[in-house]
């Protein structure tokens, strides 16, 4: 469990400050004004500046020698390890010879390099001389040294404190393949990675997001296989945030998408590190936000949320079977209840016509009209689920079998409901759990509803005009400068293999597809313009050639 | 940006508002519609009332609801008026619900309606978006037609299915009817010199009970309805009925035979049944003088024997020839049978005349007025084929030995 | 090449083409006025067409950069040619007008007959602008999408009437019953500016091209494909119908659809044709819209996206106030057809070949 320490150096050894921390944090104190070199007075500007909270503990020294030199520890005592403050800082601290200093057999000028380099038995420490930093570290669970006489400070690594163990993951199951998950510490979510590519392309950078938390954000990719062009926009955005906190990864994702005002996620999260990897090797960028085990993958197309990684841990035709199915639950899902209204009210021709009459037995003495009665049950199936997901768990399995069976039960035998009616709601409702990713099932819900008050309004003309607008906006959407419906809509045959279908491994292209054909943004596209970039309707003179591109966002603003 | 996202917002608002206020102009509730299933169309008994329509409407609880008050599965409505439009709104003002037209499978027209001219009747039929082309035409057998929609039956809770269901029979198995859908009826009333077909439709036995429950209460039912013989029209004027092998011939002549049986006479006084699996019938015409033409029947039939009660040796392929050149007789006789009956009734329903027009477009033009006269003396040919492809799970009759 | 604008590839152009003309001709009874052989002046119609649509792509490929406004105003000098520019986008303005009146009549005949016709109109056109809004681009893409959607719902019917055995070939014969005149009428009155001959709105739209030299090839052997599948379900039409209900009935395919019936399961898949109806008629208008907008913003040089909104209301009107009752409308469509259409399609475009001629021998030609 302790193994959590040395988070954000593994990447790349030396201890440059993240690219995210110059631009946080410059409120609260400025520059060194904190760091004295009188000891006391340090530590009265810590206590201050912390508001004597009673777990920070200040442990002083008198390092020994002709003139011993006062020297105190800092540490949080619930973020650090103990352990490892009180053996390898103070232990150490305490044999530092001060007269060895003196005598130049250090090979040092000055003390705190001395004890960085010749004393400490810490396998990560370095030497700060800018109060935030100090503090930053001081709150991220280091230990620093604070010497009598410098106003530079050690900070010793001795990050710990209690984090949850990889477990299953609890939203993406699959029934065959690693049952890892990832969790709330950046550090083990970038183990869990590194350890399933064992490349040297594989790259890791640190940002620190959120003005008040200084969220770690780790920012994962393989060198060579990324687009230079994402991966530079990707940095834009998130150098552009600007957020007091971070609390989880749905704060970025909402802050650096294309497009804000549609109900489709445009980019995925997974907790899956197997899943990570794939999209790592084809060429896609990885976040990963301390305190979360939830990752963002960017960008994302629209097929990707079909996709689930038993896909390839199982044989090419069940893979393609269940894809096919999922692809037609989220048409369930989204059309199942508005088809059934249009068919009842308004084309109740097309129903066979024993069909018909059971339907209409079914009907004779219900008090709603259809289309109240699909609302009626699909906002009871909303609240049951959301309902279900805030339950104990202990209690969750009876209220879901109460809520399902029994309402439903009872609903029709009241008469209140048609029998025909649950069996469509119910089977819509399922539909939205076979979905593999619950953003996407959220999306399909919502849109639901608006099918639903067009069949009941319009029955399939309003339908189809729905639908021509859905395909329309899904088609207008871009993550990072890919269309959404990519692989489909432009086509490109190529990668269609491994999209919508899932051909077998050994068939010319699939295999390569999965993992290393890149995602490349299209050329020509400037990705930051997104969605808008298809409106520049002017057709460019002649000889307009050279101005360059034209951007539908400078012509209406 | 905010601004016009708050504009977008507050201008969908109001689009949805704006829509939701107008309301859903084309929906109705399904417990809000009478499903009719069946419509007979009776000859009123005035030009005031020139139209007398019957709906049997569905009542769908007693059908398959928990609340069956063991009353009636359908009901039926009649109305009147001077359109066939009117006799509908008159007919639905008794109804509660809106009277839908768009499960109609059966159409009953009384014969003395098909004997004054159906075509007034067949304009709305064709026109309404509603009504199926897809529904089945009849023609009641010298009772109303109302009759036949006031029928309990036994198999189907609703009488319009059982009709339905009973006309795909005779005409899958035996080939006595085929099936007569709307426009088909309205393509028949353009066949020049020949009328459409329509299938017949009679209530045997007691009339008097046949609409309640009753009827059903003994095993042998008091009345019951049955697919009967083709109504053939001139024009759009009913001239008489086809039955037996005029009927089939008539079927076998417009290639709607699935199967049928035929019984052929083996020499001494028993019979030899065949099914025919399959007929192809092909009516064309020689027509380089239109005035003369040559109509050509060529017919590829197969046939399965189905009952041989006597001493004929069936291993013998020659003895199955001979029986194959006696079911293509018999196959003949049925075809002249009709050939007969449409020249006995001078209308070419058959639909020679087209096939003279398919031939001679230009010859077609010159006898198109006069072509009944043609029709009545025109040379046919036929060329029938019938092979014998089985002899079922038995080779010889026991009686063989 | 020019980077970051507005590119359609060939799939798209492929399927935008098709459901353009497919569009509302697919259901209407077209060229029935030559009886059984409607399907015939189709395929005829459709052989001009492509020699008209020749006529466009040379225009193309002389100035692939310029849209149909854009070259008027280079070969016919910038007074005539502004003015030629705004007749033509009036004529595509009116076009689309024309084809929602269409497709919202035909809606309301069809299956929603108490709605309101405007609001039928105003939700069509609410959502095409919509659509228009996002861009040609997303126009583009979308239809391929439908395009597949309309495509697969062709198949699915043609086999179900195939096994519901509906189809008599008899109801074709005799062809050419009363000579080739009625043909070669109904293809002057009708069929090779509807739908062949309303490709000039796609002059509009060829300067998206991303591939500049299969595009214009795709474009005609889509029309060719379509012309094909017009008269294929002309034929069938007539074979399930005969020809005279087909005649009669203003969407023959309708009824033709509703004599799918199997086993009493699949019955009246009618709301199928309905489907396409509003997918045709939607693609159609939008890429007639999308030419009335290219044109505006060129000429005036006004931002596309703040005319969308002013121009579907135009739009909106023109068909509301077109006529007052679909027969009406229809012999005014009629008239159009053989009379003002033509001088739009083969006049002025003729006109413009023979100039760019002149001006490519008088100076070398630039190439594209």
């Amino acid at each position: 469990m302790n193994r959590n320490g040395r988070f954000w150096r593994s990447s790349d050894g030396g201890r440059k400050s993240p690219a995210g921390s110059s631009n946080a944090g410059n409120e609260n104190g400025s520059g060194t004004s904190g760091l004295s070199a009188v000891l006391d007075e340090t530590l009265d500007n810590i206590r201050n500046e912390l508001g004597n909270s009673p777990d920070l503990k200040i442990r002083h020294v008198l390092l020994p020698g002709m003139v011993p030199v006062k020297a105190a520890a800092v540490h949080f005592s619930e973020l650090a390890n103990s352990d490892s403050v009180n053996q390898f800082v103070i232990g150490s601290l305490l044999e530092v010879s001060v007269d060895n200093f003196r005598d130049g057999k250090g090979g040092s000028t000055n003390l705190p390099d001395y004890i960085l380099n010749r004393a400490l038995e810490i396998g990560q420490a370095s030497r700060m001389e800018v109060w935030n930093d100090a503090l930053l570290a001081l709150l991220s669970g280091e230990t620093l040294i604070l010497l009598d006489g410098y106003s530079a400070v050690i900070s010793c690594e001795t990050t710990g404190g209690e984090w949850r163990a990889v477990g299953e993951p609890s939203s993406q199951l699959v029934v065959r393949g690693p049952k890892d998950s990832f969790v709330e510490s950046v550090a083990t979510n970038v183990s869990l990675i590194r350890r399933r590519i064992k490349s040297s392309k594989l790259r890791l950078e640190y940002m620190k997001i959120g003005s008040v938390t200084q969220t770690y954000v780790a920012l994962m990719y393989i060198q060579d296989t990324v687009d230079d062009k994402l991966l530079a926009e990707v940095k834009l955005r998130l150098n552009r945030i600007k957020i007091d906190a971070v609390l989880e990864s749905g704060y970025i994702e909402e802050l650096i998408q294309d497009k804000t005002f549609t109900p489709f996620p445009t980019i995925y999260n997974t907790e899956r590190p197997d899943s990570a990897v794939a999209n790592l090797l084809e060429g896609r960028v990885v976040l990963i936000v301390d305190g979360t085990p939830f990752i963002l993958v960017l960008p994302a197309v629209f097929t990707q949320f079909f996709q689930s990684s038993d896909d390839y841990a199982q044989r090419f035709d069940i893979s393609l079977l269940m894809r096919i199915i999922r692809y037609i639950s989220f048409i369930v899902l989204m059309l199942g209840p508005a088809v059934y209204i249009a068919l009842t009210t308004y084309h109740y021709e097309m129903i066979p016509t024993t069909l018909l009459i059971s339907l209409l037995a079914q009907r004779e003495n219900v008090p709603f009209p259809a289309f109240v009665e699909a609302l009626l049950m699909e906002g009871a199936i909303e609240i049951l689920r959301e309902a279900g997901v805030r339950m104990p768990r202990a209690v969750g399995q009876t209220v879901s079998v109460v809520g399902a069976l029994i309402l439903g039960q009872a609903v029709v035998e009241a008469g209140i409901i048609t029998p025909v009616m649950v069996i469509v709601v119910a089977l819509t409702g399922i539909a939205s759990f076979a979905i593999p990713a619950y953003n996407m099932s959220i999306a399909g819900r919502l849109i639901r509803f608006v099918f639903l008050f067009l069949a009941g309004m319009f029955g399939f003309f309003g339908i189809t005009l729905g639908m021509i607008v859905l395909v329309a906006h899904m088609n207008s959407l871009r993550s990072f400068g890919i269309p959404y419906l990519s692989p489909i809509v432009p086509p490109s045959l190529k990668s269609r293999k491994d999209t919508i279908l899932r051909l077998p491994l050994w068939a010319k292209g699939a295999s390569k597809s999965r993992h290393t054909t890149r995602v490349s943004v299209p050329s020509g596209k400037k990705i930051t313009s997104g969605h808008e970039e298809n409106l520049s309707p002017k057709i460019p003179e002649e000889h307009a050639e050279t101005t360059g591109p034209m951007e539908g966002r400078d012509q209406h603003e | 940006m905010n601004r016009k996202f708050l504009r977008g917002t507050v201008a969908a608002l109001c689009c949805i508002a704006i829509l939701g206020l107008t309301g859903c102009w084309d929906s109705v509730e399904l417990n809000r519609r009478a499903v009719v299933t069946g419509v007979a169309i009776d000859r009123g008994p005035s030009e005031e009332e020139k139209y007398e329509l019957s709906f049997q409407v569905v009542v769908a609880d007693e059908i398959s609801g928990k609340n069956a008050r063991s009353t009636s599965p359908v009901a039926v409505y009649t109305g009147r008026g001077r359109s066939m439009f009117e006799a509908l709104a008159n007919a639905s003002r008794q109804t509660a619900r809106f009277l839908s037209l768009g499960h109609v499978r059966v159409l009953v027209i009384s014969e003395k309606f098909g004997r004054e001219g159906i075509k007034d009747i067949m304009d709305v039929l064709e026109r309404d978006s509603e009504t199926r082309l897809t529904s089945f035409m009849f023609i009641s057998k010298g009772q109303t037609a109302k009759d036949s929609l006031t029928t309990m039956t036994v198999f189907s809770k609703i009488p319009a299915n059982d009709l339905v269901e009973k006309l795909e029979t005779t005409s899958r198995q035996f080939g006595y009817n085929f099936r007569m859908e709307v426009d088909d009826v309205v393509r028949g009333l353009q066949i020049p010199g020949g009328g459409p077909l329509i299938n017949g439709v009679l209530v045997s036995g007691d009339e008097k009970k046949s609409d309640t429950n009753d009827n059903l209460k003994s095993i042998a039912p008091k009345a019951t309805l049955k697919v009967t013989g083709i109504a053939a029209f001139k024009a759009d004027k009913l001239v008489g009925w086809l039955e037996g092998s005029e009927a089939v011939g008539t079927a076998l002549l417009k290639n709607k035979i699935s199967q049928m049986p035929l019984l052929v006479k083996s020499g001494k006084g028993n019979y030899v049944s065949f099914s025919v699996y399959l007929s192809q019938v092909k009516v064309e015409a020689e027509a380089d003088n239109p005035e003369d033409p040559l109509i050509t029947i060529k017919i590829t039939q197969q046939a399965g024997l189905k009952e041989s009660p006597n001493n004929l040796d069936l291993t013998n392929p020659k003895v199955l020839n001979d029986l194959s050149k006696l079911l293509q007789q018999e196959t003949e006789k049925q075809l002249t049978a009709a050939l007969t009956a449409a020249r006995r009734m001078n209308s070419d329903f058959l639909g020679f005349g087209e096939a003279v027009k398919r031939d001679n477009k230009k010859g077609w033009k010159m006898v198109e007025n006069h072509w009944e006269q043609i029709f009545k003396k025109c040379r046919v040919k036929y060329e029938i084929d019938a092979v014998i492809r089985h002899t079922d799970m038995r080779s010889s009759s026991f009686q063989a030995n | 090449m020019n980077k970051g604008s507005v590119k359609i590839g060939l799939f798209e152009i492929f399927t935008l083409t098709l459901l353009f003309e497919l569009g509302t001709a697919l259901v209407v009874n077209l060229g029935m006025e030559s009886g059984k052989d409607a399907w015939l002046s189709i395929l005829i119609g459709d052989c001009i067409g492509l020699f008209v649509f020749v006529g466009y792509a040379f225009l193309y490929r002389r100035y692939p950069k310029l849209s149909l406004t854009g070259y008027t105003r280079k070969l016919l000098g910038k007074y005539i040619g502004a003015v030629v520019a705004v007749l033509y986008v009036i004529l595509f303005m009116n076009l689309a007008g024309r084809d929602l009146r269409d497709g919202s009549t035909m809606l309301v005949m069809a299956t929603m007959h108490r709605t309101p016709l405007f609001i039928i109109s105003v939700l069509m056109i609410l959502s095409c602008a919509y659509v228009l809004h996002k861009g040609v681009e997303v126009l583009a893409r979308t239809s391929l999408i439908f395009g597949v959607i309309v495509l697969s719902i062709g198949i699915f019917c043609t086999i179900l009437l195939v096994l519901s055995g509906s189809i008599d070939i008899n109801h074709l014969l005799p062809m050419l019953e009363n000579g080739i005149q009625p043909v070669l009428s109904s293809v002057v009155h009708q069929n090779f500016m509807f739908p062949f001959g309303e490709m000039i709105s796609f002059t509009m739209l060829m300067p998206y091209l991303s591939n500049r030299k299969k595009g214009p090839w795709v474009i005609g052997a889509t029309m060719f494909l379509s012309g094909l599948l017009l008269s294929f379900t002309m034929a069938l039409n007539i074979s399930v119908l005969g020809a005279d209900i087909a005649k009669r009935s203003p969407l023959p395919l309708m009824p033709t659809i509703s004599k799918i019936s199997i086993s009493d399961f699949i019955q009246r898949v009618d709301i199928l044709v309905v489907m396409v109806l509003i997918i045709g008629v939607f693609f159609k208008m939008a890429v007639f819209f999308a030419a009335a907008l290219v044109g505006l913003s060129e000429l005036f040089n006004l931002p596309y996206r703040k005319m969308v909104y002013p121009v579907s209301l135009i739009i909106l009107f023109t068909s509301m106030l077109d006529a007052r009752s679909f027969t009406e409308h229809l012999q005014e469509g009629g008239k159009l057809l053989y009379t003002v259409y033509p001088v739009f399609m083969l006049l002025f475009p003729a006109i413009l070949i023979l100039l760019s001629f002149i001006r490519g021998h008088r100076s070398p030609p630039r190439s594209g």
